[in-house]
């Protein structure tokens, strides 16, 4: 005879009230969500949702809007409903979710069409976050068991943010005094191959005073029909690239080619976490070479890129998690990387809005702790990077796509493929003649290989994160959770700012979507329960470009002529400058430098794969 | 979200669904060279645009099955499979 | 009201066998629906999958002729049980799932693959009495944290 046993309820932990969302639905006109008061138009049929908001609109209208932390693009999601299926007035909000599929139809209607079935409910995702908070848009339910991401865990950082002394200020002001003419946003260098004019406290209070506009801070230039290099691809990579050709090969004949605008990319969607301390020898010495380059950035592109040097924590909830951060720790110091395996307690010293207790779902063992790890200032990087390119004379086309990389002589159709060499490129303003075409497209990377013949390991994915309204600084590093699948920081503003691993399904579409802000939800509330009454600012995504290894693909390609710099996932903000300075040496020596020779193309025939995933598939 | 036709339980989440990328062909494991293997394993068209993709519908019935996807916009439809007639409806997919 | 029961050890069995097999002609049903036959709960959960719930499980599995390409496996104690009974049985479900519980999609006897709670479960539609109730079958080794979600689903109403 079957036991029963029956289970009380008992109350629950952490989780606060249902969102007071009402629901209702009316077949003729839409779908209406209403919240404190607030209408939400689902438009269903002939009311038609809000137009779904592209990333370039803002840039048709001829405003991009740059906040501080995070370029807002167009964010939206879609639900879908069964006709004839009404949501009822007393329906939560994961109800809406729940509503949106259809399982076991077949059973009962064997041969429903797909296109019947699937009547679009659109809305703004934005309007939506900003009336919920956390603890209401949280999923019910967290993932089944821990995923256990190749080696476990993911990276680490620690609390310093870098004071700057009394004494330095008044260095930097004797500075500029001494320097008077070095006055910020000086025109006249613009273009003529010497490092761009400085931006300094005086000239600053100089305009002040004389209330100046501030010039344009790179050149709009003429489209040319011939360069030495032609870099595919606006964004960190790209940039860091022609910067270096200048100013470490005297190269300048150079332009970068964007679709859009500069950063458009990942480069200015990502969440800027810099850190070094990967998993093998070669990631190894890779990204700390980066953060070296980091380090002097602010100087040496005279702007202010607020690098925060705050630590990053990679929390292991899991025995395996915690033995390969043991790992990864030994691997780091033997190469001088400053990263160390610490308690729950020493965690909750670092930050004390971590729960550290036992009883939770998943609790934390132990920390990855990295102090050299920290955040950066996404844009500022970018703009950084193409002013001082700019300054050096190298032509940064934007708003030019690239249509077709012209090759010659290859083994595949058309001339294309191994073999061949590349001409020049196509683009949407005419032909352009090169020798040499750098590709720095990242989500894009795998199209434009295509049009040369060479096929990548490459694999097109979206990555969500998000954005909290500001609150006081609480949050002294940047915590990651592998297990739980998010990361979060705060910025200087006192925004949290969110991130998880790449969506699963790969696409081209840069939509968010309901799930992932719910899974957030979820799943940082079980790192800090204390958040929940926050509220969502906006969410967005960017593309990343996959590789089986999660290491980036760099160097020559069986192309004559065609070099690659992607592959670099949901990791390669940090790895810009480094990549930039060894893309710069390949292209000019016509030879793979010894730093990024691990990374080549060649490796996936050969079978030498980097694996990093046991420290980049969340870690970023 | 994205609704992923199963052929045998209709219309899925695609959270409820494992994605196994694009569909090669695999090469004879014994006849052919490491690198063909390893291309086969590693290197990916990636197109924007419609793509022919395995999926496997883990909890649902178990079963693999093609279809293929815009990449972009996100569209479905049946996929023209060795043997089948193109322009096949949903309801064909059995 | 919604009772949550565990049913710990319910016995188990599962039957796979491909069209034209004896196992499959006896078991019979459509796919994706289930029947009770004397005291156990035929279900066929895939294409060619079946599950026999309850106490008659193990005799009705004993009787099968295994012919051809069938198998069966008695699954007792790797898979697990629960059963969520009551008039909001469905919308507790709802709210961890994406599957439509609505009559008209999965009435009475209805049988069907879904994740709940992030948990791969089979889940039959099986009414007690006039009383709505499912049957959820679930890997063992997840019941703790599954009866914990469903708990903190159903206390919210
Ligand atoms: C949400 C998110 C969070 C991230 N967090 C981190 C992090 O914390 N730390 C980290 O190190 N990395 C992070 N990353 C990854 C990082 O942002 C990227 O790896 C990096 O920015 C890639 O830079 P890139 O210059 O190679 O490419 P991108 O910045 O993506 O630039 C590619 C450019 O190519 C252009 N392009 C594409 N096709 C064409 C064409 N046909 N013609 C002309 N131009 C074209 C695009 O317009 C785009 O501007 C994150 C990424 C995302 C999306
Ligand atoms: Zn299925």
């Amino acid at each position: 005879m079957a036991k029963h046993r029956r289970v009380d309820y008992r109350p629950n932990r952490h989780r606060t009230s249902q969102a007071q969302v009402d629901v209702a639905i009316d077949e003729s006109s839409g779908l209406l969500i209403r919240r404190h008061g607030l209408e939400l138009d689902i438009g269903l049929g002939p009311r038609r949702a809000k137009p779904v908001k592209e990333p370039w609109d803002e840039l048709k209208g001829g405003r991009v809007d740059k906040t501080q932390t995070q370029t807002t693009t167009g964010t939206n999601t879609k639900l879908f409903r069964r006709p004839g299926n009404p949501l009822r007035r007393d329906q939560k909000l994961s109800c809406v979710r729940q509503k949106s599929c259809a399982v076991g139809s077949q059973r009962h209607s064997p041969r429903g069409a797909l296109k019947e079935r699937k009547t679009e409910v659109g809305f703004e995702l934005p309007d939506l976050l900003t009336e919920c908070r956390l603890g209401d848009v949280k999923a019910v339910g967290g993932p089944s068991e821990v995923q256990f991401l190749g080696h476990g865990d993911e990276g680490v950082e620690a609390p310093q943010v870098r004071q700057v002394t009394h004494l330095q200020i008044i260095s930097i002001l004797l500075n500029s005094l001494l320097h008077p003419h070095e006055r910020i946003g000086q025109t006249e260098s613009m273009g003529k191959n010497k490092p761009p004019a400085k931006y300094s406290a005086v000239g600053l209070l100089w305009r002040g005073l004389r209330k100046q506009s501030w010039p344009r801070v790179w050149r709009e230039p003429e489209f040319k029909n011939t360069y030495d290099v032609v870099i595919i691809g606006g964004g960190v990579h790209g940039l860091a690239t022609a910067y270096y050709l200048a100013s470490n090969h005297g190269i300048t004949n150079v332009a970068v080619i964007d679709k859009q605008y500069l950063g458009s990319g990942g480069s200015g969607r990502n969440t800027a976490i810099v850190r070094s301390n990967y998993l093998t020898p070669e990631g190894v010495a890779f990204y700390d070479r980066s953060l070296d380059l980091y380090h002097s950035m602010s100087n040496d592109l005279n702007l202010n890129v607020m690098f925060s040097e705050r630590g990053h924590l990679t929390l292991a909830h899991t025995d395996s998690a915690l033995r390969t951060m043991n790992w990864r720790a030994e691997v780091n110091k033997l190469q001088g990387i400053n990263s160390s395996v610490i308690t729950p307690a020493e965690i909750k010293k670092l930050a004390p809005s971590l729960d550290v207790s036992a009883d939770t779902r998943y609790p934390i063992l132990g920390a990855l702790y990295h102090p050299p790890g920290g955040t950066i200032r996404h844009d500022a990087v970018v703009w950084g990077y193409a002013r001082s390119a700019d300054a050096y004379g190298i032509d940064l086309h934007q708003k030019t796509e690239v249509l077709d990389i012209l090759v010659e002589g290859g083994s595949g159709p058309k001339g294309k493929g191994p073999g061949g060499k590349v001409t020049g490129v196509r683009t949407s303003k005419g032909d352009i003649h090169a020798p040499t075409v750098v590709n720095c497209t990242a989500g894009w990377a795998s199209q434009l290989s295509n049009m040369t013949g060479v096929t990548l390991p490459i694999t097109t994915h979206p990555l969500q994160a998000a954005v909290t309204e500001p609150v006081k600084t609480f949050l002294p590093t940047v915590v990651v959770s592998g297990s739980l699948h998010v990361y979060v920081s705060q910025t200087d503003r006192g925004e949290l700012v969110f991130g998880a691993s790449v969506d699963p399904v790969a696409t081209y579409n840069m939509g968010g979507t309901l799930e992932f802000t719910e899974e957030l939800a979820g799943h940082v509330l079980e790192l800090m329960p204390g958040i929940s009454k926050m509220r969502l600012l906006r969410q967005w995504a960017g593309l990343c470009d996959m590789t089986p290894d999660y290491s980036p693909v760099m160097g020559p390609t069986p192309v004559d002529g065609f070099f690659v710099d992607v592959g670099w996932g949901t990791y390669g903000f940090k790895a810009g400058p480094v990549s930039g300075e060894q893309m710069a040496a390949c292209v000019a020596n016509g030879a793979t430098p010894e730093l990024i020779k691990p990374f080549e193309l060649s490796r996936f025939t050969e079978g030498t794969l980097v694996g990093e995933k046991g420290a980049a598939a969340v870690g970023h | 979200m994205l609704l992923v036709p199963c052929p045998h339980c209709g219309p899925m989440n695609a959270g409820d669904l494992t994605y196994n990328g694009e569909s090669h062909r695999r090469p004879d494991p014994k006849t052919c060279t490491p690198k063909e293997w390893r291309t086969y394993l590693y290197l990916r068209e990636n197109p924007s645009g419609w793509l022919l993709e395995n999926w496997y519908c883990s909890s649902g019935c178990r079963k693999h099955f093609k279809i293929e996807r815009h990449t972009l916009t996100g569209e479905l439809r049946a996929p023209v499979l060795p043997g089948r007639k193109p322009g096949a409806t949903q309801g064909d997919m059995k | 009201m919604v009772e949550i029961t565990h049913l710990d050890s319910m016995p188990k069995a599962s039957v796979r066998a491909a069209d034209g097999t004896a196992a499959a002609a006896a078991l019979g049903l459509n796919f994706g629906s289930s029947e009770r036959r004397g005291d156990t709960l035929v279900v066929r959960i895939r294409p060619d999958e079946w599950y026999l719930l309850g106490d008659g499980a193990p005799a009705m599995a004993a009787s099968l002729d295994l012919s051809g390409f069938a198998s069966m496996v008695d699954t007792s104690h790797s898979r697990t049980a629960v059963r969520v009974t009551g008039d909001r049985a469905a919308d507790t479900l709802a709210k961890l799932g994406s599957a439509d519980f609505g009559d008209h999609m999965t009435p009475n006897r209805a049988a069907l693959g879904n994740g709940i709670a992030g948990v791969t479960c089979d889940i039959v539609r099986d009414d007690q009495s006039g009383v709505r109730s499912y049957l959820l079958l679930l890997d063992g080794s997840f019941v703790t944290y599954f009866l914990g979600a469903l708990h903190d689903a159903a206390s919210e109403f």
